[in-house]
């Protein structure tokens, strides 16, 4: 039958929905598939990612179909993104081109960066614990505890400096300590032969054993 | 005077499932029986058919001695593909793939290429004449019985063309090792002197020898076999023992001869079966195998990197088997085990396959898994695999446990169907078949298959939508059909819906019945699955219904009336069903294939849950239940090697 020709895969991958259909795609096919797209949609789907690469022939009313779904799935905050990259569907896209978001395999998807991927993990994480917070007081926690982690820092780095000055003290004491060793030493060694003559006498009291 | 020539073909088979342990004692005893041969009658040539799995597993210490066989010519080496490929039954990209691989595992265990190749069953496919030659196999030896009646007693070979491509063939008789022919002296005689060819030319008569590995009495096979050989060295000075390519070489064809798409059923067998594939699709379980194994192949061929699937089309080989699909004593579709290790075998692959695709929670597939151009629609997560024809009354035709690796919808039928459908309703043993039956029908009715069926839901075309969140599928299946109430047709609908929940072992199911008429509607609804339960023949599958264990499930009837959950349990596969429902239903458990059959297996339970149903003009009735597929300890050891 005409109307069944096409094979259909839905799947989730990476948080969005993939539709990966094979075979022939005749006019037939138009209502059923328009039908499953939007049940997607209508179930809460909001990024929907078409695989059209192993369509081996396509009716002339199919981009019109998908242009009214790309309208549909935008039109409450969503998106849809083709991939294919054979000709027969580049050349029935053609008029088209720039209305849809089109790729030529997964791995040119953009995934969406950083702040993408923090977004989905917080929506993930608010599902999982149930926790949800207004975004002014998820500022001022935000602010808070910026402030919090850069006092913490200016504290480390006062003691750190403090700890810097102490050690510079120590290390001059210790080289004074080290000259008026020498130099002590020095005057002991000129007494030395005057005390030994008796000319003058060592008063300084001697160490014990 | 020249000299006829007489060409021993030895096939060792192995057709069971038995572990390696066994089946690498019996492949040695074997190699050991062909050197004592070719030790003892040194003017003897053996041509060996061999799959190349065989050789991987034969001690090396005996390959060696072989190698040297063929090196003095006492050997020419023959193959069946790597695997013994159902060449009917396969892509043929698989098959391609099988010899190849076939091939080169000649080349690396006994240091040449096989010279032929030997289609097992004789399953002789014109179509893939090119594929053996890229495989440089230039001959194929078939039995006999694939001749036209008036060609077969000529003692030669014939050039085989098709498309244009020709191929030798080398008809061959057929001797099973247990019952050789104890006058094989004048049995040779009398074929050449059946043979209505001008006598100047050479005639050579092929002998193909089998040789069954796994037996009670492998001893009597192995002195069998000696005698034989012992009766061709006798007659040494008459008939020539020769190669297959020896003879080749300098004999000229018989002619042409055009062999269709054919097989011998009984490897001895003296007809073929013309319409075979016909013939095994009317059984149950043997067409969704196949098409399950063409399905992975598929999936497997189109992916790019292929290096990666390696591991997984030799999984494939084993499983295109033809062993596993022909029914005969010891192996067959006809087998449990052969059917559980085949759907072990492919859902394994289907797993590691979703595995690499990275894909989370559940997947909705809609296709013509079939292939009788209708669609299907597969729902699968992790750990569940449900399969729906909604064009034959909606019901669930496979239901893979993956965690267990099985199939519980792979019950034996003997029930043939009147056409060659891989499913047929009212005769298949599937699950979730719709029966809306009078109210006084009762457990002994279905059993019986007593029953009259009032509505058109079993059989009927199904509606169908199918719907998908980030975790959850649901398929919701729709029927505006009809029943007979009062000896007049009124309308009634049905939607049924089967969900899979993000990636847990669990199929929630609900019913729902509207009457949109204004009569009133009093009927029975019969909802009939069938479970394939190994540990049925061995007493070991059980039925529990609160604390009560039920066992011997194979050979009695059981009703439980107005029951809100059940269980049944395996430990043979190791799968424990676990139904839970919202409304209290009265169940029905018999014995899937009925005990008067004599020697069909039992390996299957019919659990019937039925209602009555009671609904008034513009009136709605429903159900919800759920089935929970649990494992349990496997009990016992597993032969699942091939």
């Amino acid at each position: 039958m005409r109307s069944e020709a096409l094979d259909i895969t839905i799947v989730s991958r990476k948080g969005a929905i993939w539709l990966i259909l094979s075979g022939p795609f005749h006019a037939e096919q138009v209502p059923g598939m328009r039908e499953k797209i939007a049940g997607l949609i209508d179930d809460g789907t909001r990024k929907i990612i078409i695989d059209l690469e192993n369509i081996t022939d396509i009716d002339e009313t199919v981009p019109s179909m998908f242009l009214n779904l790309l309208n549909v799935v935008r039109g409450k905050g969503g998106d849809m993104l083709l991939v294919f990259r054979n000709e027969a569907l580049t050349k029935s896209f053609l008029p088209y081109k720039s209305l849809f978001s089109i790729y030529a395999d997964e791995k040119a998807i953009p995934t969406g960066g950083l702040f993408s991927l923090w977004r989905k993990r917080g929506k993930l994480l608010s599902r999982k614990t149930g926790i949800r917070i207004s975004r002014p007081i998820a500022v001022v926690l935000l602010v808070t505890l910026f402030g919090w982690i850069l006092t913490l820092f200016l504290i480390i780095n006062m003691q750190h400096q403090r700890i810097r000055q102490q050690e510079l003290e120590i290390r001059t004491t210790n080289e004074w300590k080290r000259n008026a060793t020498v130099e002590l030493q020095t005057l002991r060694e000129r007494l030395k032969p005057l005390e030994q003559l008796g000319i003058t006498k060592d008063n300084t009291p001697k160490q014990g054993p | 005077m020249k000299r006829h020539a007489i060409a021993l073909c030895i096939h060792p088979i192995k057709n069971s499932l038995v572990s390696k342990g066994a089946f690498r004692e019996a492949i040695n005893a074997f190699a050991q029986t062909v050197l004592d041969i070719g030790s003892n009658h040194q003017n003897i040539r053996l041509n060996l058919i061999m799959p190349g799995f065989f050789l991987e597993t034969i001690d090396p210490m005996l390959l060696l001695p072989l190698r040297e066989m063929h090196k003095r010519g006492a050997i020419e080496w023959l193959t069946t593909g790597y695997t013994e490929p159902f060449l009917s039954f396969s892509p043929q990209w698989l098959i391609r793939e099988n010899l190849k691989y076939g091939v080169n595992t000649f080349s690396e265990y006994v240091g040449t290429r096989p010279s032929g190749f030997v289609p097992s069953f004789s399953n002789w496919e014109p179509s893939y004449i090119d594929t053996l030659r890229e495989a440089h196999l230039p001959y194929a030896v078939l039995s006999r019985s694939l001749l036209p009646k008036q060609h077969r007693n000529r003692l030669g070979y014939w050039i085989n063309e098709f498309a244009g491509s020709s191929i030798v063939i080398f008809p061959a008789y057929t001797i099973f090792s247990p019952k050789s022919p104890a006058a094989l002296e004048s049995w040779i005689d009398q074929q050449f002197d059946q043979d209505p060819s001008p006598s100047p030319s050479v005639k050579l008569l092929c002998i193909k020898y089998f040789f069954q590995l796994l037996s009670s009495d492998t001893a009597a096979i192995a002195d069998n076999l000696r005698e034989t050989v012992k009766v061709l060295d006798k007659f040494l000075l008459t008939y020539q023992p020769v190669r297959f390519t020896e003879f080749l070489a300098s004999n000229p064809p018989l002619g042409l001869q055009y062999v269709p798409q054919s097989i011998v059923f009984h490897r001895d067998d003296s007809e073929t079966e013309p319409s075979f594939l016909n013939s095994l699709h009317s059984f149950d379980q043997v067409g969704i195998i196949q098409r399950k194994m063409m399905d992975v192949a598929d999936n497997i061929a189109s992916r790019k990197e292929s290096k990666h699937f390696e591991p997984y089309k030799k999984t494939l080989f084993f499983v295109q088997d033809v062993n596993r699909y022909i029914p005969s004593v010891e192996s067959g579709f006809i087998k449990v085990q052969d059917r559980m290790w085949c759907y072990e075998k492919l859902i394994d692959i289907e797993h590691e396959l979703r595995e690499r695709d990275k894909i989370a929670g559940g997947q909705i597939r809609i296709s013509d898994f079939l292939r009788n151009g209708g669609k299907n629609i597969i729902m699968t997560n992790k750990n569940v695999a449900v399969y729906i024809d909604h064009k034959n009354g909606g019901h669930v035709f496979e239901l893979d446990v993956r965690r267990r690796r099985c199939n519980i919808c792979a019950g034996y039928n003997p029930a043939r169907h009147s056409l060659p459908m891989i499913i047929e309703p009212g005769i298949s043993h599937t699950a979730f078949i719709d029966h809306i039956v009078s109210n006084e029908t009762t457990a002994e009715d279905f059993k019986a298959k007593r029953f009259l069926e009032i509505g058109d839901f079993f059989s009927g075309a199904f509606e169908y939508k199918i719907k998908k969140t980030e975790s959850n599928i649901k398929a919701v299946l729709n029927r505006q059909g009809s029943i007979v109430q009062s000896e007049k047709t009124c309308p009634l609908s049905m939607e049924k819906v089967f969900g899979l929940e993000k990636e847990h072992p669990v199929l929630p199911f609900v019913y729902q019945l509207s009457n949109h008429s204004l009569t009133p509607y009093s009927f029975r609804l019969a909802i009939e699955m069938t479970f394939s339960l190994p540990g049925i023949a061995d007493n070991t599958a059980f039925l529990m219904h609160n604390k009560d264990k039920i066992a011997g499930l194979g050979g009695q009837l059981i009703c439980l009336p107005q029951i809100l959950q059940w269980h049944i349990a395996d430990p043979v596969c190791g799968v424990r069903i676990h139904c839970v429902l919202q409304k209290p239903m009265d169940l029905w458990c018999f014995p899937a294939v009925d005990l008067k059959e004599e020697g069909v297996p039992q390996d299957g339970v019919t659990i019937v849950l039925s209602s009555p149903v009671s609904l008034l003009g513009s009136d709605m009735w429903s159900c919800m239940g759920k089935l929970h597929f649990k494992r349990m300890a496997l009990l016992g050891k597993k032969t699942d090697e091939i």
